[in-house]
Formats: structure tokens, C-alpha cells, sequence
């Protein structure tokens, strides 16, 4: 990348939203996060096509969740403890109701659903799964405890008429 | 558009009207929705509606997902999708995960919750919070039994066999393992005696006196039992048996020392005491044979010591401790 980057995440970014927004706090609406989210979405399949776009919101998603846990959860002695911690914290940030359905340890492959998810609970049916920033979020928190590459992938979706996002995470390298 | 039917194709000449044919794709729809065993809708009329064919196709993927569900089938795999489909496999998502939920209940981890499933999930968590207390009180009673079995009710000292297992858990740790210590073997002068003057409450009593000297004369590290009728045995991690001979002499001062007065009459007590040596722990580790030869030779000491006049202390008059117990030895 030519030049000095002047984006790479830190939490610097977040600021410090006390003195930032003494009247307003630190809540705002879906429909805000919808907005910068999809209209992101619409330039970036804009100017890259729609499979790049997908694939530059897994890489966001990805990131953002290793930062996430890095920040909010810590690694854990196990994995069950780990996903407590994470089921407790999307709970709390109001970012979906995180479910596991399955863990294979010896395969490490991973059957997960999300409600109430944050980034399409309540779009209209599109005929296709849209959650790929959800993808790479997964992938980076489960990373992040394990320290194994994970490719996850949506199988179901609200946008697929489904009502729970479901998902399915294995080693990057192996069938999803 | 997808299930839209096209009137123009069926209102040629001779075809029935609209009207009917619509009354029997209804039928065919209504058929497929309720009928365990629907007939194919292969009437040549109906194969001109266009989209009935995948319209059915998607009630029937409705009737085998739904029946696998009403079977408990859990991982089936619904490849259609939409709505209702959609609703049945957020259901089924929810049952999946109950089903780990339940897993880790089974695994010991009773501080799972489930959230929004409505009453099912207060019912859920009202069972595991049930099971948590019943699993709490049932440790705690567990512990209560525990101490009971390990303590002698009189004196509240370990029994013998917890005194083993104590010692076998002090002479392994890490701290202890590669280093001497000491067995003091003691015994109370005179008991029957002080049982046949005074009875056997001012017996219990001097029991009872004598076991609180030792706990507070010992070191926090240190153990002791009630070996047997007024017998008392004593374990001394990390010292050598010149150190201990030091400290059974103190606890003979402090029980000469101590004034019980029964029925007003004063009750002299004494007590003898018999040390010996224990080498660090050889290749073999704790044995409870190592134990016994060792307390063995702290008993023959502690003869000695009744012998030699009792409220006296015999052993441990060699400070080497590496040479075990045939420092302390009775042929010593």
C-alpha cells in the first residue's frame, strides 16, 4: 500500500464518548447502523463488484471481532467458558442472540445461530444470505480463542427467509 | 412472477373456466397441505398452471421438514427456503441449542441459561438453578460427612486414617518431598488411672485439654491425630527430628504446666513422648508402609520413655536426619 496508512483500527477510533457526547450518550438506532452499513455496501459493490465487497466486509467483520474480544472477553481457559463470555457480551451490546448448536472438538467445526442479528433481522427476503460481515466477525472471534484459522460461512439467513442467521465454522482450509 | 398462473393458457377453447380451474388447484394445494398422502396433481389440466409444480414442491419440503421436527429429527436439513420454512427452522435452531445447552449440563456446567424462548426458558433456568441448589447442598452435606468421617468427635483431632491421608498429602507436596521431618508419637501417663480417680468425664476432659495444647502448640503445617485411647500422633514437615525433640519437650512442659481442677480436686497429668526420624520420600514415594515402620519406631521411643520414668521425651537426640530412623531407633 502506497503512503502512510491513516485508518488502521484502534480503539483511538471510538473515542472517548462521555465528553464526545454528554447530551446524546452513547446509544443511536439500528436504522443508523443499517444506513452507514448498507450505504458503505452499495459503494463498495460500486466501485469493487459484489464478491469483493462481500469479501472486504468479511475482512471488516473479522477484524472487528478479533478486536472485540480482545478488548471486552480475553482468552479463556476453555472454549465453553470463552463462548459464555461471548454470548454474554453480543447480549449485552445488543448485537444478536448468539446460539451454538454444535461443536465437533476434534474436527473443529462449529454450528452457530444468531438472532436478532444486527445486521439483517427484518430485511426483506433477497434470495440470498447477506451477513458476510457477520462471516468474518465469527471467524475472528473464533480465532481469537482457538488461534486457528476459521472460514465460516451463512447458511441460513433472515434475507433467505429464514428467522435465525445460522452458521457453520470450520478450519480455513476444510469444507464449511 | 413466481406462482402466478397464466389465464391465457387455460382459457382456450374447450378448457374449463377459470373459476373451476382455480377451484382445483385449490383443492390440489389444500390436498398437499392436508392429507397424510396427497395424490400427485398430474391432471393435464393442472400441469398448464404455471408454478403449481414448484408451489407443490415447496409444500411438500413443508409437510417432511415439519414431520421430522414432530420426530424429534433435529439435524434434518431443510434446503428450501422462505417464511414459513424459515419459522420452522428458527425452531429448530432453538431445540438445537437447548440440546447443547443440555450437553453442557450433563459436562457439569450448571451456570447455562437459556434466553428468550418464553416460558420454556424460566422453566429452563428454574431447573438448573434447582439442580445448582441441590447440587450445593448435597456438597455441603458431602463436606459435613467428610469432616465427621476424618475427626474424632471428642477431641475434634484427625482420626487415623485421615491423619494418613494427611500425611501422605504433606510428604508428596513439593515443599515437603525432598526434605526430613519428624513423627512424634505421645501418650498421656497415668490415664486409666485418672479415669479410675476421677471418672471417665474428667478423662474425656483431660482428653480434650491435652489435644487443645497440641493444636496450638504446633505449627500451622504440622498435624496430629488421636492415635488411640490416649494415644496421640504427631507429623512435623520439613524439620529435622531435633527440631521436633525440641518441640515434644515443649509440649510436655505445657502439659505438666496445665492445672484442670475436677470436682475440686486438682488433676496432675503428664505425658511421655517418643520422636523419630523421617528421611525424605526414596523412588518409591509415600508408602503407607514407609508410615508405619517410621511410626513403629516413634512407638518403641515413646516405650522407652514410659520406661525410662515417663514425662520425659526419647528420640531425636541425633540431628541427623538423613539418618532416619536408626538415629532415632530404640537400639539408640
Amino acid at each position: 500500500m502506497a503512503g502512510e496508512r491513516q485508518y488502521e483500527f484502534s480503539w483511538d477510533f471510538i473515542g472517548d464518548i462521555a465528553q464526545g457526547r454528554p447530551n446524546l450518550g452513547n446509544m443511536t438506532r439500528i436504522e443508523v447502523y443499517r444506513l452507514f452499513q448498507y450505504t458503505l455496501r452499495d459503494v463498495l459493490e460500486q466501485s469493487y463488484g459484489t464478491e469483493e465487497a462481500d469479501r472486504l466486509l468479511y475482512r471488516a467483520g473479522f477484524l472487528a471481532g478479533t478486536e472485540l474480544c480482545k478488548k471486552f472477553v480475553g482468552r479463556c481457559e476453555s472454549l465453553e467458558e470463552f463462548v459464555k463470555k461471548v454470548e454474554a457480551l453480543l447480549i449485552d451490546l445488543k448485537i444478536g442472540v448468539l446460539r451454538i448448536e454444535e461443536m465437533q472438538r476434534d474436527t473443529a467445526r462449529f454450528v452457530l445461530t444468531v438472532a436478532e442479528d444486527l445486521d439483517c433481522s427484518g430485511l426483506p427476503e433477497a434470495g440470498h444470505a447477506v451477513c458476510n460481515y457477520d462471516e468474518g466477525f465469527i471467524a475472528g472471534v473464533l480465532e481469537f480463542q482457538t488461534g486457528r484459522p476459521f472460514r465460516v460461512r451463512e447458511v441460513d439467513c433472515w434475507c433467505t427467509g429464514d428467522r435465525t442467521c445460522r452458521f457453520e465454522a470450520a478450519l480455513a482450509g476444510e469444507t464449511v | 412472477m413466481k406462482g402466478e398462473f397464466r389465464s391465457e393458457s387455460v382459457e382456450r377453447e374447450g378448457s374449463p373456466p377459470s373459476a373451476e380451474l382455480a377451484g382445483r388447484v385449490v383443492r390440489a394445494v389444500e390436498e398437499a397441505l392436508k392429507l397424510p398422502h396427497p395424490a400427485p396433481a398430474d391432471e393435464a389440466l393442472l400441469r398448464d398452471v404455471e408454478g403449481l409444480d414448484s408451489l407443490l414442491e415447496e409444500i411438500a419440503a413443508l409437510r417432511e421438514f415439519s414431520l421430522a421436527m414432530a420426530r424429534g429429527e433435529l439435524d434434518y436439513g431443510a434446503r428450501h427456503r422462505g417464511v414459513v420454512i424459515g419459522a420452522l427452522k428458527g425452531l429448530q435452531a432453538n431445540l438445537r441449542h437447548l440440546t447443547w445447552q443440555a450437553q453442557r449440563i450433563a459436562s457439569g456446567d450448571l451456570d447455562v441459561r437459556v434466553n428468550f424462548l418464553g416460558q420454556f426458558s424460566e422453566a429452563f433456568n428454574s431447573m438448573t438453578d434447582q439442580l445448582k441448589g441441590t447440587l450445593r447442598e448435597k456438597d455441603r452435606l458431602a463436606a459435613r460427612y467428610k469432616d465427621l468421617s476424618d475427626h474424632d468427635p471428642l477431641t475434634g483431632l484427625y482420626n487415623r486414617s485421615a491423619f494418613q491421608e494427611e500425611a501422605a498429602r504433606l510428604l508428596t507436596d513439593e515443599l515437603f518431598r525432598e526434605r526430613s521431618s519428624a513423627l512424634i508419637m505421645s501418650d498421656i501417663d497415668h490415664f486409666k488411672r485418672i479415669n479410675d480417680s476421677f471418672g471417665h468425664q474428667c478423662g474425656d476432659e483431660v482428653l480434650r485439654r491435652v489435644s487443645g495444647l497440641y493444636r496450638v502448640g504446633l505449627r500451622q503445617e504440622d498435624i496430629v491425630c488421636r492415635y488411640g485411647g490416649e494415644e496421640f500422633l504427631i507429623l512435623a514437615p520439613g524439620i529435622s527430628a531435633g527440631v521436633a525433640r525440641g518441640i515434644a519437650q515443649r509440649l510436655g512442659d505445657a502439659v505438666r504446666e496445665m492445672r484442670i481442677v475436677w470436682e475440686g480436686s486438682p488433676v496432675a497429668v503428664t505425658a511421655s513422648f517418643g520422636v523419630c526420624a523421617l528421611p525424605p520420600l526414596g523412588q518409591d514415594g509415600f508408602t503407607l508402609r514407609f508410615l508405619r515402620e517410621h511410626v513403629q519406631i516413634a512407638d518403641l521411643n515413646l516405650y522407652r520413655a514410659k520406661h525410662g520414668g515417663r514425662d520425659q521425651v526419647v528420640g531425636g537426640d541425633c540431628d541427623d536426619a538423613d539418618a532416619g530412623a536408626e538415629c532415632c531407633g530404640p537400639e539408640n
